[in-house]
C-alpha cells in the first residue's frame, strides 16, 4: 500500500545523501601527463607549479614528476601553499608589466616640425600600481629612437596636451619610412588618446623591475636605430597618502657601455644581470646592487632575426638565453656557453600557424626542461638532451574525440630546489 | 502521514511507466552526448528532459480531475493538504531520481567510454563542465543551494501541473524559467558564494510565494467553521 509513498522518501533521502557525498570527496583531482612522444620518466623529479583559471573557477595545478594534481583554489589550498607560489613568482619573475602602463615618445611641444626629429629623446610613460589612474610620471632619457634614414614622424594632432589652455605636449607615432604598413619593428610607438584622455598605447615597455614597494629599476629595450647613453634608472617612491605616490627620485643608477643592443635585465641574489649584444658577441653584465661592475661573460654570438629578443632564465650555476629558436646554455662558473640548445618539436603543435608561448626554462641533470603554452590552451612540456627532442608531453585531458581541457592558459613555473 | 501515502499510491502509480521513460530517455541522451563528444551540452538536455516530467506530471493531474478522483479525493474524510503533501512528495522524489540517474549514467559512461580515466579525473571533468559544477556541489554552499533549486523546481512543477489541469492561471511560472536560465548559462549560480546566497534567498522567497499559492488558490486550505 505504501510502497510508492516509501519509495519516493527513499530516493529523496538517497539523492541528499548522493550530493552530500560530492562534499566529502577529495577537491583535487589528479591527471597523468600525456606523452606524445618520448618516454616520461625524464620528468621524474620535475615539479611545475601553475594556475588556470575556468569557469569561474581557480585552479591550481602542481605536476610534480609525471603526475598533476590540479586543485580548486576556494577550497583545500591553504593560504601558505599560495605563499609558496607567490615566492616563486617573486623571485623569477620580476617583470611586473601591471606596474607600467605605456612608453612612448613624446615631443614637448605641440606645434614640432620634421626638423625636430633628430631631438626627440624617448620619454617613458609610467604609472604605478597603487597609484591613481591620473598620475603619470614621465622618465626622461638620453635616447633617440630613431634614424632620419629608417623612420617618419606622423603628428597626430589630437593627442595634444594642454594645461591651462596652453599646449604642453604631444605624442608622436613613429613609422618605418621603408613600410609604413609593415608596423612590426618592436621600437615602433603608436600611441593615442581614448575620449576620456586615458593613454592608450601599443609601446614595447622598458624592462621594468620592483625590488620593493618604493624602489623600482627600468632600463629601456633599445635597438640598431637607437642613439645615445642606455642607463639603469632608480626610481624612488615617497608614499605622501595610502593610495597615491608624491615625489618620485630619478637616479642614473648604471651607466651602460655603448654601442650595444640591450635586451633585458633581472635581479638575481641582488645583482643586476644585463644581457646585450652586439653583431659578434653577447654579452651578460652582472652589476652588485649598489650599481659596481662585477663581471662580464662574452659569448660569440649572431643574431639572426632582429624580431626575436633574448630573454634570460636563471638556473643555479648557469644561465639560460632564449630567443624562441634557441636556447644558450651558460655555464656562469667558467663563463662559457656549454650548450646551445635549437628548440623542435615533434607532435601535433608543430604546425606554422602555431604559437607557442614559452612560460618557463629549466635546465637540471643536463637536461633541458621547456614549459610551453599554445593557443590550444595546452602546457606543453619538452625535453632536451644532448641537444635532441628526448620527451614531448601534454598537460591536458583526453576525453574521447572531444578533447575537453581546462579552457585557459596555464600560468606556470618550474620549482627551483632551494 | 498514512493518508498521503494512500492518496499517492491511488493517484500515481498509473503513470510511473512514462516518468520510467523520461528516466531511460535520461540514459540515452548521456550516452550519446558523451559518446559524440558533446557532453558539455549535458545541462542543456537534461534542462529539456525536466520539461517533459512538467508536461507528464501536468497530464497526470489533468487526468485526475478529468475522471473525478481528484473530487472523490477531496470528499474522503481525511485532511485536504494531504493531496498536496502527496503529489510534492512524488515530484520532488521524480526530480531527485532524475538527478541520480544524471550522477550515475554521467560518471558510469565515462568510465566506459574512457578507460584510463580515473573517479578523480572524471570528477575534475565535471566541475569544468560548465553548469554541471552546480549539480555536483563542492561546497556546502552550493549543496544548500542546490537543495534549494530541488526544492523550487518541485513546487513549480506542482504549480504549472495543477495549472495546466485546472486551466486556471494560479501563479507566475517565470521564476524556474529564470532561474534554469542562469544555470544552463555557464554555471553562473555558482559564480561566488555572495552571488549564490542571494540567489538562495530569492528562491527560498519564490518557494513561499509558490507554496501559498498552490495551497490558497485550488482550495486545499480548510475552512475552519464555528458551530
Amino acid at each position: 500500500m505504501k510502497k510508492i509513498f516509501l519509495l519516493s522518501i527513499t530516493i529523496i533521502i538517497a539523492f541528499v545523501g548522493f550530493a552530500g557525498y560530492f562534499l566529502f570527496l577529495d577537491k583535487d583531482f589528479y591527471t597523468n601527463l600525456h606523452d606524445i612522444s618520448g618516454d616520461n620518466h625524464v620528468m621524474d623529479g620535475i615539479t611545475w607549479k601553475g594556475y588556470n583559471y575556468s569557469n569561474y573557477d581557480e585552479y591550481q595545478v602542481q605536476l610534480t614528476s609525471n603526475k598533476a594534481r590540479i586543485a580548486i583554489r576556494d577550497e583545500g589550498i591553504t593560504s601558505s601553499q599560495e605563499d609558496d607560489v607567490g615566492v616563486a613568482y617573486k623571485q623569477y619573475y620580476e617583470h611586473k608589466e601591471d606596474d607600467i602602463i605605456s612608453s612612448m615618445i613624446y615631443v614637448d611641444t605641440c606645434d614640432y616640425t620634421n626638423e625636430d626629429k633628430e631631438n626627440l629623446n624617448i620619454r617613458y610613460a609610467l604609472t604605478f600600481a597603487n597609484a591613481t589612474a591620473n598620475e603619470i610620471y614621465f622618465l626622461n632619457t638620453n635616447l633617440v629612437g630613431h634614424s632620419n634614414e629608417v623612420y617618419t614622424l606622423q603628428k597626430k594632432t589630437s593627442s595634444c596636451q594642454y594645461k591651462g589652455g596652453v599646449p604642453q605636449y604631444q605624442y608622436v607615432e613613429m613609422y618605418n619610412q621603408v613600410d609604413a604598413s609593415e608596423n612590426l619593428h618592436y621600437m615602433d610607438i603608436s600611441s593615442s588618446l581614448d575620449e576620456n584622455n586615458n593613454y592608450v598605447s601599443q609601446g614595447v615597455p622598458p624592462v621594468f623591475l620592483k625590488k620593493d614597494d618604493t624602489t623600482y629599476y627600468v632600463m629601456p629595450i633599445t635597438d640598431e636605430y637607437t642613439q645615445g647613453m642606455v642607463q639603469v634608472y632608480q626610481l624612488t617612491l615617497h608614499q605622501k597618502e595610502s593610495n597615491r605616490y608624491g615625489r618620485i627620485d630619478t637616479i642614473d643608477f648604471i651607466t651602460l657601455p655603448e654601442n650595444r643592443i640591450y635586451e633585458d635585465m633581472k635581479i638575481i641574489d641582488d645583482n643586476f644581470v644585463i644581457l646585450s649584444h652586439t653583431d659578434t658577441n653577447l654579452y651578460i653584465n652582472i652589476y652588485e646592487k649598489d650599481g659596481q661592475s662585477k663581471r662580464e661573460v662574452v659569448i660569440p654570438y649572431v643574431q639572426r632575426d632582429e624580431n626575436r629578443k633574448l630573454r634570460v632564465y636563471v638556473n643555479d650555476d648557469c644561465y639560460l638565453l632564449y630567443d624562441s629558436e634557441e636556447v644558450y646554455v651558460i655555464d656562469m662558473k667558467q663563463g662559457e656557453l656549454k650548450e646551445r640548445i635549437p628548440l623542435t618539436l615533434n607532435g601535433e603543435i608543430n604546425r606554422e600557424d602555431t604559437t607557442l608561448y614559452y612560460t618557463d626554462l629549466l635546465y637540471k641533470n643536463d637536461m633541458l626542461y621547456v614549459a610551453t603554452a599554445h593557443d590550444k590552451y595546452v602546457e606543453t612540456f619538452l625535453v632536451y638532451k644532448n641537444q635532441e627532442l628526448v620527451y614531448e608531453g601534454e598537460l591536458n585531458m583526453h576525453v574521447y574525440d572531444a578533447l575537453i581541457t581546462l579552457n585557459t592558459y596555464y600560468e606556470g613555473y618550474f620549482i627551483r630546489e632551494e | 502521514m498514512k493518508n498521503i501515502a494512500f492518496i499517492m499510491e491511488h493517484t500515481t502509480s498509473r503513470n510511473l511507466r512514462n516518468i520510467l521513460l523520461v528516466y531511460m530517455l535520461e540514459v540515452v541522451t548521456i550516452f550519446i552526448l558523451i559518446y559524440s563528444g558533446y557532453a558539455k551540452s549535458v545541462v542543456p538536455a537534461i534542462l529539456f528532459l525536466l520539461m517533459l516530467f512538467v508536461w507528464i506530471h501536468a497530464y497526470r493531474i489533468k487526468k485526475l480531475v478529468s475522471q473525478g478522483t481528484l473530487n472523490r479525493i477531496l470528499l474522503l474524510p481525511i485532511k485536504r493538504r494531504s493531496f498536496m503533501w502527496s503529489q510534492l512528495i512524488f515530484i520532488c522524489a521524480s526530480i531527485c531520481l532524475f538527478l541520480i540517474i544524471l550522477y550515475t549514467s554521467w560518471f558510469s559512461f565515462h568510465f566506459l567510454l574512457s578507460s584510463d580515466m580515473t573517479f578523480q579525473e572524471i570528477l575534475g571533468l565535471s566541475y569544468i563542465v560548465p553548469s554541471l559544477n552546480f549539480l555536483i556541489p563542492n561546497t556546502f554552499i552550493r549543496f544548500i543551494t542546490l537543495i534549494i533549486y530541488v526544492i523550487l523546481l518541485t513546487v513549480q512543477t506542482t504549480e504549472l501541473s495543477l495549472f495546466i489541469a485546472l486551466k486556471d492561471k494560479i501563479g507566475w511560472t517565470g521564476n524556474t524559467v529564470f532561474f534554469s536560465w542562469i544555470l544552463v548559462n555557464d554555471g553562473v549560480l555558482t559564480i561566488n558564494d555572495t552571488f549564490t546566497l542571494v540567489c538562495d534567498m530569492f528562491m527560498i522567497v519564490f518557494i513561499i510565494f509558490i507554496f501559498r499559492n498552490i495551497n490558497k488558490t485550488i482550495g486545499f486550505r480548510q475552512k475552519k467553521v464555528k458551530l
